[in-house]
């Protein structure tokens, strides 16, 4: 907890969004910040909200068949033929 | 920005410009460039290849025939992908499978009368190092609970963390308030920052 202005657990967490997106007024992300750096679960959480994005980024990752784009030009050249746009 | 995102979209500006003129070759190259993630996205927001193909389809014909009004003032992947996702949940709504039920959303954090937190992180999967994470196994779980999200909140999850649009992109997109994408995005988040957790919990010895 911050000395001047503790915040429990429910706030920094409820608060979590804005003050990952900067949206939060200096005081209250100080007061933030200190909550996480001493309290190791609300860390943790924090750690972990913040790496989920990433690892589902790189597990979403997939070649697409050739074929996929072949089929989009194909079906371009039919629908637009000489057509300009 | 980087120089080779630099690079990348001033190539984009130039095949732009000669497709706008009726080079549909031009247009063909940008077809190339950005298919791949577009499909993705699709494959991602209906869990079905066909709906996926005729998605990407649609949304490259639209981009062709709206290419005399798009003012190069967005990115064209961020402006084509806008357009599939706009596809999409079309397709979605049209299916009638468009759930606004929560039942699949978890993570919500409890906490004690003085506001202690009461639920403890797992795994401590923020602690480990990204390069151990990604193995088959966990692939698979968060492709498993992606796909469970209610549909409004993963199309709102893709477009922001897979694909990296901007909130107001996403509500132009999804027809929604930047407020009500946010709210959206941080649930999707919660329910698969946990998903990702009890992945790590069941797999510890």
């Amino acid at each position: 907890m911050s000395g001047e202005q503790p915040v429990s657990c429910k706030h920094a967490n409820d608060l979590l969004f804005a003050y990952l997106e900067g949206e939060l007024g200096a005081e209250e992300a100080r007061a933030l910040d200190a909550h996480f750096r001493r309290c190791p679960p609300c860390e943790e959480f924090l750690n972990s909200y913040r790496k989920t994005a990433g690892l589902c980024r790189n597990a979403l990752q997939r070649d697409v068949p050739s074929e996929v784009v072949e089929r989009v030009k194909d079906f371009l050249r039919k629908k637009v033929g000489s057509e300009k746009p | 920005m980087s120089d080779e995102a630099d690079q990348r979209l001033a190539e984009d500006r130039a095949l732009l410009a000669r497709a706008q003129k009726g080079e549909l070759a031009a247009f063909e190259k940008l077809v190339e460039r950005y298919t791949q993630r577009v499909y993705n996205l699709a494959l991602r927001m209906t869990s079905s290849a066909q709906d996926a193909q005729e998605i990407v389809q649609d949304a490259f014909l639209s981009a062709y025939q709206n290419l005399g009004a798009f003012r190069g003032d967005a990115a064209f992947g961020s402006w084509v992908h806008r357009i599939a996702a706009n596809f999409a949940l079309m397709r979605l709504r049209h299916r009638k499978v468009v759930s606004e039920a929560e039942g699949e959303l978890k993570g919500e954090l409890e906490y004690g009368d003085d506001g202690a937190l009461l639920t403890f992180p797992l795994s401590q999967f923020g602690k480990r190092a990204d390069d151990q994470a990604l193995d088959h196994e966990l692939r698979q779980a968060i492709e498993g609970a992606v796909a469970k999200l209610p549909e409004a909140y993963r199309a709102v999850f893709l477009l922001k963390d897979v694909e990296g649009l901007s909130y107001e992109e996403i509500a132009e997109a999804t027809r929604e308030t930047v407020p009500a994408v946010k709210s959206r995005l941080h649930r999707a988040r919660l329910t698969l920052r946990q998903a990702i957790d009890e992945f790590y919990a069941e797999k510890k010895p």
